[in-house]
């Protein structure tokens, strides 16, 4: 069990500063357990702080390995305290713009997305869809891979009974929408169900292999249509040398070591499944589990391999340790004003 | 031998000195002993009950409208069950949908043909008795309590996907969820599951919800029969308001998704609302645990907004044990969250129409106009923002009694300063821009009243 006092947790170092809130590295003094802290501020507009109300309830709703679990969550003062586990490596968005800038190794990804997969599977026999997969959303720890941001999940369940298809918009998701399944970008009758999660690792795991994401410099028209045609985004290497197809990319990836190295057959099948653009014949999580792509993972695991690659908590510098600011509360005082009853 | 459908019915033979029991169907025999037995035994069951309303009205149906035609098929003790049918009975069979009548004995029977349910083969009358056994086993605290625990999970997801369906399979017949339902009240199970809550394990929790949910919103006709069992067992209600205890923090989510559905349904708000457990809500949002709060909040919310007139006379009958003595605390609580949203909620509440003399009498008492003062002084511009909605009621009030009406004359220029310079960057917002200037042209316009 954790306080509800921030006095018993030391803060060290600030992971982020966002409009959202600040994200802390702390410890947890009665425990000395190292932990995230996740400080929002209350004072806000009351749909905000009801959309936080709801973001707590949902990370609640989950107990899995390989999800990133909320230990504590309590208010002191105008702030929200949320508190996480301490995950080393960060998310992999990160690590790709720090570390692997040309992509992550193919067994790295494969070791990833086991974890994610079996998560994905837990998710989805919760009747639940994730609904923002992307290298963001996977958190690397020294073991293993961990799904976070359930911001956008939803559920099948509604009012007692359980949907067969979801319908929804993609108004304020702006941002994910190049992981988006062809069948929400839609947004017709037809609805989507789980499998759109499928296709949204279809994406990660082009993002991950190549260290970028797929349509980033692209307009969404553009990004939408080539979705709805059906033409993939495909892994830079060998094999992709000679075609001179689209490559979706800011900079047509000219990188030499791109172009040398080769993925496995199991690994461009794979990505065929998960971008296939007929929702139902997409795998399930389930059975994607199954598919050969996974069978490297047998004789290794994440530990070995982040070992091999001598990458280590040490070289993972790019969490800064700036000095704390203090939380500034810039409200106006009006206690000068009198009122004689 | 009893009769039961036009194609199903169980033979009893007596075979030497053992009692051997028959499953007919279509004058072929299904099964013999066992589970023509358990079905034999609950369509007795069925017929003994004394809760089972719908299912009881079915067999009904059928014994009526065959007698006839079968008289040695009926053995004395059903004929006697037959003869003894309440009105009542007769009124759900009346309140039913035309359909196929479904009799008890031919849902266990496809149950039993059929492993409809995926792996588990397991009649509702069966799940509900081995998870019954289970919780038991796990409320005594013997030493098999990890085996208790794995059976009960193993029951909860059965009965859940029996309900829900499971991802690959539909969502399953009326009758099925009707047998079910039957059997958790004739087993009182759905209060033991609630007592138990925090024994069982994490992902049986939200289990226990769910199956709980869609039990509590089945209809028959206009009827939710569910609802009339709680209303029959408050003790279920209580126990569950008993979830935002500290004592079992980690139970206290579930039971809040249980209590907003149950909220739903004016029979069930209502003994809830009057209730001793309703007032120690105050306490439970309070607490600096942020989602237990909210979510406690929420439930707070929905019991007090969701039935308009059921709350007015509530709220009228309670007035001063509800807002001087409670509501007072939460609008003063340390716990920023918690200030805030009281303070909007009782914003909301006064301006209900419903709630008009509730609000008349809030208004004419200077206690509250004084609080709405200071707190449109605070620190936070938002909790500033909802005093504002609150203290506007006071100003707007026409017949303001004398003692508010000497604190707003007393204050006269200070309140027109303050209002004038308050909030001037929602600009956007007409609505409060009106408001504040209506509140300004009154606050300028007050006199005080002619001697008498």
């Amino acid at each position: 069990m954790f306080s509800n006092n921030i006095s018993d947790y030391k803060l060290n170092s600030t992971i982020k500063a966002g409009t959202f809130g600040t994200v802390y590295k702390a410890n947890y003094l009665n425990s000395n357990k190292c932990v995230v802290i996740k400080q929002i501020s209350v004072e806000q507009q009351a749909d905000k702080v009801t959309r936080i109300c709801e973001d707590v309830l949902k990370c609640r709703q989950f107990k899995h390995t390989n999800i990133n679990s909320l230990l504590h969550c309590f208010v002191d003062k105008n702030y929200v305290y949320m508190v996480f586990p301490f995950v080393c490596f960060g998310n992999c968005q990160t690590l790709l713009e720090n570390v692997f800038t040309s992509g992550f190794p193919e067994i790295l990804i494969a070791l990833i997305f086991k974890d994610i997969m079996s998560a994905l599977v837990y998710i989805h026999s919760h009747h639940f869809i994730h609904g923002s997969l992307r290298a963001k959303s996977i958190l690397l720890d020294r073991n293993k891979a961990i799904l976070s941001n359930f911001r956008d999940s939803r559920s099948f369940i509604n009012q007692g009974k359980r949907d067969q298809v979801l319908y929804g918009s993609t108004v304020g998701k702006a941002e994910n929408l190049n992981w988006t399944a062809p069948e929400i970008l839609y947004q017709n009758l037809s609805g989507y169900t789980e499998k759109s999660d499928l296709y949204s690792i279809g994406i990660t795991s082009y993002e991950m292999a190549n260290g970028f994401q797929p349509f980033l410099d692209s307009e969404l028209t553009f990004m939408c249509t080539e979705k709805i045609r059906g033409n993939l985004p495909s892994l830079s290497d060998k094999s992709s040398q000679g075609l001179s197809s689209v490559n979706y990319s800011r900079e047509a990836v000219p990188s030499a070591m791109n172009n040398q190295r080769t993925f496995s057959d199991d690994f461009h099948q794979y990505m065929e499944i998960c971008l296939n653009k007929n929702p139902t014949c997409r795998w399930s999580a389930h059975k994607l589990m199954t598919h050969s792509f996974f069978k490297q993972c047998r004789n290794s695991s994440i530990l070995d391999q982040l070992k091999g690659l001598n990458f280590d908590l040490q070289s993972c510098t790019y969490i800064k340790d700036e000095p704390l600011r203090a939380a500034s509360a810039n409200v106006k005082h009006l206690e000068d004003v009198k009122w004689c009853f | 031998m009893i009769y039961i459908d036009r194609s199903i019915y169980i033979q009893q033979i007596l075979l030497g000195k053992r009692k051997k029991t028959k499953l007919i169907y279509n004058n072929r025999i299904l099964y013999r002993d066992n589970i023509a037995k358990r079905s034999y035994l609950c369509l007795q069951h069925q017929q003994l009950g004394n809760e089972s309303h719908d299912l009881k009205g079915t067999t009904a149906n059928e014994s009526k409208s065959k007698p006839a035609s079968q008289p040695a098929a009926a053995t004395t003790t059903a004929q006697q069950k037959v003869s003894q049918q309440p009105p009542q009975k007769i009124r759900d069979r009346v309140s039913q949908p035309e359909k196929e009548p479904k009799t008890a004995a031919a849902t266990v029977a496809a149950a039993s043909i059929m492993p409809l349910f995926g792996k588990s083969q397991k009649s509702p009358v069966e799940l509900v008795k081995s998870l019954k056994e289970a919780i038991n086993a796990l409320e005594s605290g013997d030493r098999k309590v990890e085996k208790a625990q794995e059976d009960c999970s193993k029951n909860l997801v059965s009965i859940k996907n029996m309900l829900y369906g499971s991802s690959d399979t539909e969502p399953p017949a009326d009758y099925v969820v009707a047998q079910l339902s039957q059997e958790l009240y004739n087993s009182n199970l759905l209060l033991l599951l609630i007592q138990n809550l925090h024994r069982i394990d994490f992902e049986g929790k939200k289990h226990v919800a769910l199956i709980f949910n869609n039990v509590l919103r089945r209809q028959i006709g206009t009827r939710s029969p569910t609802v009339e069992y709680i209303c029959t067992k408050p003790e279920i209600l209580f126990t569950l308001m008993g979830g935002y205890e500290d004592a079992h923090p980690e139970i206290a989510l579930n039971s809040g998704t249980m209590l907003r559905e149950c909220a739903r349904y004016e029979a069930l708000a209502k003994i809830m609302l009057h209730s001793d457990e309703f007032f120690k809500f105050f306490r439970y949002v309070e607490v600096s645990t942020f989602d237990i709060a909210s979510d406690a909040f929420s439930t707070f919310k929905e019991l007090l907004t969701r039935h308009k007139l059921l709350c007015a006379e509530f709220l009228d009958a309670n007035y001063d044990k509800f807002f001087s003595a409670h509501y007072q605390r939460l609008l003063n609580s340390e716990n920023y969250v918690t200030r805030r949203q009281s303070l909007k909620l009782l914003g909301e509440l006064l301006l209900d129409r419903h709630n008009f003399t509730v609000m008349t009498r809030y208004i004419s008492e200077p206690e509250n106009l004084k609080l709405m003062m200071n707190m449109l002084k605070e620190k936070s511009r938002n909790i500033q923002f909802e005093a504002f909605h609150v203290f506007k009621v006071f100003v707007a009030n026409p017949n303001k009694p004398k003692p508010i009406l000497d604190i707003l004359l007393r204050n006269q220029t200070k309140l027109v300063d303050f209002l004038t310079n308050f909030h001037t960057d929602r600009s956007e917002d007409e609505q409060f821009n009106d408001e504040k200037a209506y509140l300004i042209k009154q606050i300028k316009e007050l006199k005080p009243l002619p001697e008498a």
